[in-house]
């Protein structure tokens, strides 16, 4: 083996056993080269470095992520690196602390006030709310039991998994500072964000508003501004709102840090962040365009918008990798899924990674997603004032609109990427989820003639249920037959 | 299968899992207790009620054995082991298997130190392993999620004496160094090839080196001979970001500081003094001890909690971290009731009552 | 020459046998699927293969469908009960643009287009209620056999409102009801119209148009036609052998 000498293969999406033979050829000092935390690294002596994150789905099998045996992976390099640094997340968060930095948990905004944080030096800010796929990917009711006993069981949102991390102090430190969004957020886990108040020393609550559409409100007098990136219209009232809520948050950091921050490091927060979302959206093009990418290995990269893993330097690093393989797959014409697969839109796919390989198992391909999470993926406006820029973002969020707006995105996409399909898939137990879904189904089929699937998605499993697979399979027939 | 018993939570509920603490524990954090690992190997085929035959030569009974027995005692870990000539045995070292007894070598692979030849073991037919890998398949479906699955991994040095036997080898040593080294770089190959297809069934492999102890060998023969390669597989096993526990028993007063050069990230000892361990190598590596294993068979329950709580509280400070353990295999016919007696007092007196208060 | 279609399904296993020459369905063949549904498809279609005499090796190509249609490791191809059900009822009734299929298990709408391809469909959610099942359980806890179900039903004057399509929620209904010493038909048509009320609720947002084919198993009750047909406000028509559709379907795919 030619130490550091590496060629992905062509690509393929590989099982767990075909990934543990691929590692064995990975040469070490590649393992080695890859650092969280990059700079404090440098300052340790002697010892076994810590921060060393390259490590195959059966590191993390061992301590406890059943399910991963039963995924299909993208066999890059850089898709290693994807896996390795998101489920390194735990250990990432506890280092952060002995580090000395200040561990913040920011809730129920998904994207918008890490921007924020992250513009601190020393602050790291986490979402306790990502923690909702462990159940799945330990294919255990280890938390799901612990947020029963603190009083929310299974009619809530599998989001109530974050709450029984809290209470196990054991997958995140315990923050100094909690940010909570509430207001318009979903219901069941602003349920969740009360709960864990007790385990954070202090909480800061932060209301997300209503974007209301122009078109009918009433005091707004028809005054409308669209935001940046994807010309969401929105109330300029509400956004005046907003950028006050965020004042105070940054005035809470500042005491809370001891340090007073300054514009110019704002604006560099807001640039890092950009950078990020770029990246995001340079590989959802080509993934959803060229078919490059798996989709579970796209769904990790748009979840990291939300706050970058806990890592703001590391993972626009890792983003690059990606994206750099996407573009060498591009040039050759390589895919992971078939030139033909049917391509098909998926609104809030499962925090079960195992639907999507399912999905492409099947002769599919996702060519577009909507996560709850268009705000971490909205490009901020670097002209603005930072607050404004990161609360303008936030009137792109998917769940502070109507269903109509959030179907928008689903609908540009499933245009732009030529859908033959929209599957829409609720949440046993998610508030809105649940009610949402045939409404979405109904504004897609008025607009695209396409078919659309929804189904709930069940609690936790070794496998899909017959019943489930029954029905996409079905689906993908029909889809099929449509051609 | 269905679903186990409430395992990692043992006879009361606790708030965390034996993963998570054993996760706390390898990050440098303070768990809610230290964890228990009295070392449950074939007492359980006791618990069971199964012969030792069944329980070393089929896999699904070693973990139903497992399983059962740390429902009972609720201990961190899940041991998968049969003896330390599992290798060997699987690169055409001879076994016996008596109905109630541990396998025993009957004749080595080569009667003298010979030039071994290229094979490698193919851990799905070679010998016993795949009764190993059953098990582990098995006790991380049923309990994985919340129990590591350890598995015992003999060390080169430990399996080159069963291809050749003992005495063939330490003769060795003196006489054919080269021949040596060559034949524990053969095992060493075979050793890494079987905990390749123990990490890819969900098992985390445990480095044991019983015959490098200072009871057989002199120090210097251990940092010659068994050092090297037991730091070659451990550094296998850090590709894969695996925390490597290294178990030597008897004497390791002599080797005790050589042995973090091994990369090992817990070091578990035996019949040794526990405070002079911590003291020597205590801020290197975490330390996992010890015991006594004649005291948990013969003393009583009584004796055994004084005993075990006495251990706890002078070690549990040690500085990167303690595992409240045997010195070694809790003998086959210890009574039940004093291994249940080590593990609650082991819990008791480990227990932090500060975990997940808030920092001010 | 002769092609086969098995629909395993939750119950039962289906095997329908066509002669691809003359178009006719020559052997049917059901048997309960147990809890070994790889033997029980292979035991089926040897059975079936025997009462039409045909050899093996004249048995051509063979496709599995229904819950249990990956067991089929005989088989030279599958495809989903949805897909089956379509082709098979419309085989019958060529006029078919909507199916309504109540099984043991589940439960589905299936929508066709003007060609008789699937345009769209739903399946019943999370448990038994809407489903075969909702009606056998309940069967048990009145000491009524299933097959008594429809003739009762239309003796009903006076259906009883149930009001929960829960099974556990109904059960403790119906005790009441049974101590309240009410007639045993109106029990049962009240059950009938609750099942048809959830059906209901599920073609909702379809576009359904005549003509609508009810099969599955339950499609052999006459009272479920009839709360059907009040619930839809149309006619239903049941199909023809309306628990070998799905089987008939798979052959002719």
């Amino acid at each position: 083996m030619i130490a550091g000498v590496w060629q992905d293969p062509p690509a393929q999406r590989i099982t767990f056993d075909e990934w543990a033979r691929l590692f064995e050829r990975v040469p070490t000092d590649l393992l080695d080269r890859y650092h969280y935390y990059r700079r404090d690294q440098e300052e340790r002596d002697g010892l076994r470095p810590w921060s060393a994150y390259m490590f195959p789905p059966q590191t993390f099998a061992i301590y406890g992520c059943r399910h991963l045996m039963r995924l299909k992976y993208d066999n890059s390099l850089a898709a290693l690196r994807l896996w390795g640094f998101v489920q390194n997340e735990t250990e990432r968060l506890f280092r952060a602390r002995q580090l000395g930095r200040k561990v913040i948990a920011t809730m129920g905004d998904l994207g918008a006030v890490p921007v924020i944080v992250n513009s601190f030096p020393g602050l790291v800010a986490f979402y306790p709310d990502c923690i909702w796929w462990m159940p799945f990917v330990m294919e255990s009711n280890v938390l799901l039991d612990a947020a029963a006993e603190l009083g929310i069981g299974d009619a809530a949102c599998f989001s109530r998994a974050a709450l029984g991390a809290f209470a196990k102090h054991a997958y995140f430190p315990d923050p100094e500072l909690a940010i909570a969004s509430t207001g318009v957020s979903c219901d069941d886990f602003s349920g969740v964000e009360q709960l864990a108040e007790r385990f954070a020393t202090e909480v800061l609550w932060v209301e997300s508003p209503m974007r209301r559409e122009t078109l009918n409100c009433y005091h707004c007098a028809g005054a409308k501004e669209r935001t940046f990136d994807s010309q969401t219209e929105y109330d300029p009232g509400t956004l005046r709102f907003l950028v006050k809520e965020y004042e105070r948050v940054l005035v809470r950091l500042e005491r809370f840090a001891g340090y007073t921050i300054t514009e110019q490091e704002l604006r560099n927060g807001v640039r890092k962040a950009n950078r990020v979302r770029r990246l995001t959206k340079l590989l959802r093009e080509l993934a959803y365009g060229d078919g490059v990418l798996p989709a579970v290995e796209m769904m990790m990269v748009e979840f990291g918008c939300l706050h970058h893993y806990s890592d703001i330097d590391e993972w626009p690093e890792v983003l690059e990798h990606l994206l750099a393989t996407a573009e060498t797959r591009a040039a050759r014409r390589e895919r992971v899924v078939a030139e033909d697969a049917l391509r098909v839109v998926w609104i809030t796919p499962p925090a079960d990674p195992l639907f999507l390989c399912y999905l492409e198992d099947q002769g599919a391909r996702v060519v577009g997603t909507e996560y709850v999470i268009n705000q971490s993926l909205e490009i901020l406006d670097e002209n603005k004032p930072p607050l404004e820029a990161v609360a303008e973002s936030f009137m792109a969020a998917s769940l502070t609109g109507s269903t109509r707006q959030r179907v928008a995105s689903a609908i540009h996409q499933a245009r732009r990427y030529d859908a033959e399909g929209v599957i829409v898939s609720g949440i046993l137990g998610g508030s809105h989820c649940a009610m949402e879904s045939r409404l979405i189904a109904e504004y897609i089929k008025a607009e695209l003639d396409l078919p659309v699937l929804e189904f709930d998605v069940p609690p936790h499993g070794k496998e899909i249920s017959r019943q489930i697979r029954t029905r996409i399979d079905a689906f993908l027939e029909m889809l099929t037959e449509r051609r | 299968m269905t679903e186990q018993g409430t395992g990692a939570s043992g006879p009361h509920k606790e708030l965390l899992t034996s993963v998570e603490r054993f996760g706390l524990l390898v990050i440098d954090e303070k768990q809610d207790r230290v964890p228990v690992f009295p070392f449950i190997t074939s007492h359980a085929a006791q618990v069971l009620g199964v012969p030792l035959r069944e329980y070393v030569t089929d896999g699904a009974t070693m973990a139903r054995a497992q399983l059962v027995a740390q429902d009972r005692y609720g201990h961190d870990f899940i041991s998968i082991f049969s003896e330390v000539g599992i290798v060997a045995e699987a690169l055409g070292s001879e076994f016996e298997f008596p109905e109630h007894d541990l396998p025993m070598l009957r004749r080595p692979k080569w009667s003298e130190l010979v030039e071994p030849d290229s094979r490698v073991v193919d851990p799905s037919k070679d010998g016993r392993l795949h009764v190993y890998l059953e098990a582990i398949r098995y006790a991380y479906e049923a309990r994985g999620d919340r129990v590591p699955v350890l598995v015992y991994i003999p060390a080169p040095f430990t399996t080159a004496q069963h291809l050749v036997g003992t005495e063939t080898f330490l003769l060795g040593l003196m006489l054919d160094p080269d021949r040596v080294h060559r034949l524990l770089q053969y095992a060493t190959e075979s050793v890494i090839a079987f905990s390749r297809a123990v990490i890819n069934a969900g098992g985390l492999p445990m480095l044991v080196d019983p015959l490098a102890s200072g009871s057989v060998i002199s120090p210097d023969q251990y940092q010659g001979f068994a050092l090297p390669y037991e730091r070659e597989v451990i550094d296998y096993w850090h590709r894969y970001d695996l925390d490597v526990i290294l178990h030597i028993c008897g004497d390791t007063a002599g080797i005790i500081e050589a042995m973090p050069e091994t990369h090992a990230d817990l070091i578990s000892v035996d019949r040794v003094d526990l405070g002079d361990v911590v003291s020597k190598v205590g801020r290197k590596v975490r330390i996992v001890g010890n015991f006594d294993t004649s005291e948990i068979w013969l003393s009583e329950p009584e004796a055994i909690e004084r005993e075990t709580e006495r251990m706890v509280m002078e070690n549990r400070d040690c500085p990167m971290g303690f595992v409240a353990s045997t010195g070694c295999e809790v003998p086959l016919a210890t009574p039940a009731e004093n291994v249940a007696a080590f593990v609650r007092a082991a819990q008791r007196a480990g227990s932090n009552p500060d975990y997940g208060r808030r920092r001010k | 020459m002769f092609k086969v279609g098995i629909d395993v399904g939750s119950i039962n296993t289906k095997v329908a046998i066509r002669d691809t020459d003359t178009g006719e369905t020559v052997a049917i063949h059901v048997r309960p699927t147990g809890y070994k549904p790889r033997a029980t498809a292979h035991a089926a279609y040897e059975a079936c293969l025997q009462e039409a005499e045909i050899e093996r090796s004249r048995a051509g190509r063979l496709v599995a469908t229904g819950y249990a249609r990956h067991a089929v490791d005989f088989a030279h191809a599958s495809i989903t009960e949805i897909k089956a059900a379509a082709l098979g009822i419309r085989h019958w009734h060529p006029e078919c643009r909507a199916i309504i299929d109540i099984g043991g298990q589940d439960s589905k709408v299936v929508v066709l287009d003007e060609s008789g391809r699937v345009s769209d469909f739903k399946m019943n959610d999370r448990c038994a209620a809407g489903t075969g099942n909702f009606l056998a359980v309940l069967a048990e806890k009145l000491q009524v056999p299933l097959e008594r179900f429809g003739p009762l039903a239309l003796r009903s004057r006076k259906p009883v409102a149930i009001s929960s399509l829960c099974v556990v929620m109904a059960e403790s209904e119906i005790l009441s009801l049974v101590a309240a010493d009410t007639p045993v038909e109106d029990i049962i048509a009240g059950l009938h119209e609750a099942l048809a009320r959830r059906i209901a609720n599920m073609m909702a947002p379809l576009d359904v148009r005549p003509q609508v084919v009810f099969t599955g198993g339950v499609a052999q009750n006459k009272g479920m036609q009839l709360a059907m047909e009040s619930a839809l406000g149309q006619r239903i028509h049941i199909a023809k052998m309306p628990l070998f559709a799905a089987a008939v379907g798979a052959a002719l795919s």
